[in-house]
Formats: structure tokens, sequence, C-alpha cells
């Protein structure tokens, strides 16, 4: 009997494994970006946004959170250029420091919402290759979750829904100019893959 | 990390690029004929230099509306820049030179009235200086009136050549000629001011010192 009983408290020891508090699991995030221009402003008004490329890279979870860090770029087109200059392309390169959080939905997919704090530097050109005309640094902040769903122990993949605002505390301009060139606000969504 | 990035802007920003584009400004203005009557659909660039030898033109651009007033909405050029309306089939060239921090405060760079004069609007005048005692000394020469001149300049540093003695100026007005004589012996310097009538035809005007 003291046989059984030890036997089956075994198999229990067994069937609970504990999730380590500290995870050494390295995410590696890459994949492709659209982003939906929201309100009135600059962005919205006079650019076009055009498909982007995003990575991030976290080593460690720590009880279900990750900190990352990751890089976007991303291409506009300006539709106007009375409104303040005739570049034919702006490009936008973003630091992002970000926390997210595993939520298990069940097996296979698992929820990620995220806080995010990105730094941008934004380039306006004469044409998408040429003289850089301008530079502004803009920050952001932006909130949303990834949904990820695990094809095996490596391979993850994943759709993201992001909203950002966006400002440029450094710009001088009118109250009016200010307003309309120093903010802006988007949806970010996003596919890609995700690697353990 | 911002304060790093301020600094690689402010780096970046002196290395050959045309524009801040952390400050926006806007430069408005009014063009008028020889006789100040408003020009509409007066077209105008920016031209903004950079760096060792570049030069922009292709950026900014702007057409007066109905009452000649035009404006534009620009990121403030960091080297100096002018606003040029090039001579077309009916009007002189025009360059506005000195659009620079130096010459204008704040971001609200106002040009005044501009004035754009056609060849058939202008005759020449020309001084001829006589000097009669060989101790006056002229100093200074100038005439003031509706003249025509190529460069409208706004550097306030530039004080311009002090005697100048050929013009084109508007036909039909009274002009005014200032000049400085110093007397060599004395010392003394007169200013003296005289009128000269603007018709239809060139001008010589022979000034006895």
């Amino acid at each position: 009997m003291i046989l059984v009983v030890w036997s089956s408290l075994g198999l229990q020891a067994q069937k609970v494994k504990k999730q380590p508090w500290i995870d050494f699991n390295p995410a590696f995030r890459f994949g492709f970006q659209y982003p939906q221009l929201v309100g009135s402003n600059f962005f919205a008004d006079d650019l076009t946004e055009s498909l982007g490329f995003h990575t991030s890279l976290s080593l460690v979870k720590i009880a279900n959170f990750r900190a990352t860090v990751g890089w976007e770029l991303q291409g506009y087109r300006n539709n106007n250029p009375n409104r303040i200059g005739n570049f034919s392309h702006i490009q936008s390169s973003t630091a992002l420091f970000q926390v997210e959080y595993e939520h298990p939905l069940n097996g296979r997919w698992v929820l990620n919402p995220t806080l995010a704090y990105g730094q941008s530097r934004i380039t306006y050109r004469a044409t998408r290759s040429g003289t850089t005309l301008a530079r502004q640094s803009w920050e952001e902040i932006r909130l949303g979750s990834y949904a990820n769903y695990s094809f095996d122990k490596t391979f993850v993949g994943y759709v993201g829904l992001h909203y950002a605002f966006l400002y440029n505390s450094d710009i001088k301009a009118s109250p009016a100019d200010e307003d309309y060139f120093g903010r802006g606000n988007k949806l970010v969504l996003s596919l890609g893959i995700l690697i353990h | 990390m911002r304060l790093l990035s301020g600094l690689l802007l402010l780096f970046l920003a002196g290395c050959g690029i045309p524009y801040d584009g952390e400050t926006i400004i806007n430069i408005e203005g009014r063009v008028v004929d020889a006789y100040n009557q408003p020009l509409p659909n007066q077209r105008a660039y920016l031209g903004a230099s950079y760096g060792d030898d570049g030069y922009d033109t292709a950026t900014y651009k702007t057409v007066t509306d109905g009452q000649g007033a035009f404006r534009l909405t620009l990121f403030r050029p960091n080297e100096g820049a002018e606003l040029i309306f090039e001579e077309n089939s009916t009007y002189l060239p025009l360059f506005c030179t000195g659009l620079h921090t130096s010459n204008f405060s704040g971001l609200q760079w106002n040009l005044g009235t501009l004035v754009r004069y056609k060849a058939t609007d202008l005759v020449s005048v020309t001084i001829v200086v006589n000097t009669v005692n060989p101790n006056s000394i002229l100093e200074q020469l100038k005439l003031t009136g509706m003249i025509y001149t190529p460069n409208y300049d706004f550097n306030t540093l530039t004080t311009g050549d002090p005697i100048s003695l050929d013009y084109q100026v508007r036909k039909n007005q009274t002009c005014t000629l200032q000049y400085k004589v110093k007397n060599g012996l004395t010392q003394q310097v007169s200013e003296l001011t005289v009128p000269l009538v603007i018709a239809e035809s060139n001008v010589t005007y022979t000034l006895n010192l």
C-alpha cells in the first residue's frame, strides 16, 4: 500500500511542472507592418502610408513579462507639396523600448499586450534615395497587443494591432502649426514570425 | 537618449542639410507693379544654400494670389536663402536675398511690398561728377525713388556701394539725389539733396562739386 501511495505521488509531481520565474528564452520577432494614419494633422492629411518593416528582440522572460528592444523602418509618400514642401519621400526610423506580457489563451495561442516608448528620426528627401533635405526627432507612446500562434516550440506566427500617439516636443512653430505638424496618431497592423 | 538624439541632429544639421526640420516659419509678402497695382500669378521659388556647394531650388515654390500676396510655410533654411522671381515675358527678374535668421526674428518673416518692373517702365539715370573745387571729396551718393534693382537685399549688415552713379528708374517721377561732400581742408562734411525730375527719356545729371 505504501508503494502504491508513493508511486502515485511521484506521478502527480511529474504532471505539475512549474514554470521558472526567470526564463532565459529569447524571442526574436520580425515582420511587416502597415500603419493607418488618423486624425487631422500633417501625417494623416498629407502623407500616404506604405508597407514597413519591424524587428524586435527579447532575451529573458520574468514572471511572464518581457522587456523588448525593437527597430522599425517606415516610409511615407508626400501627397501635398504645397503644405510643407516638395518632399517626395519621408522615411521614419524608430527605436522602440517595449514591455509585453505573455498571456496564454490555450495550448497554441498566446496574447501579448504591450506598452512601448519609441524614438524616431524622420528624414525628408527629395526622392526615395535622394538628397536629405530636413530631419526631425519624434517620440511615440504605443499600446496594443500581439496574438501569437505557435507552430512548434521554435516558430510562432503573429498578428499585431497597436495604437500609437506621436509627438515632436522639439518643434518650434506657431501654435496652429505646432499642433498640425507636431502631433500624429496611427493604428499599426503587423504580421510576422517570432522565433524562440 | 533624447539629448544624444538632439545633439546628433544638431551635428547633422550643420553637415549639409538645407532646412531645419524642427523649425517651421512663414514667409509672406506682397508683389506690386511699378504703379503699386497688385500682381497676381507671379511665380517664385526659394533658393537655399547648404554645405560646401549645395543649392536647393525644388522644394519651395509659391504663386501670388489675386491681391498680389504670397505665403510660404516651410522648414527654416539653415543657411542663407533667397526668394527668386525669375524674368518672364513681362517682368524683369527680382532676387530677394538675405533670408536668414540674422535678418529676421521670430517665425513670421514679412518681406513687405516687393515691386516688379517691366523694361518699358524704366529709363536710365547717369550721374556725372564734376569736381570744380579740388578740395571737395565726394563721400556718398545715392538716388532714392522708384528704382529698379534686381537684388532686393534684406541683409541689414550690407550698406551697399556708398557711391552709385548709374540707375534704372521708373519713368514719370521725381527722384531725390542725396550726397555727402567733404572739404579736404576743413574736414567739414556737407549733406545735400537735389530733386531730379524724370520724364520719358534717359537722364544724365552733372553734379558739380
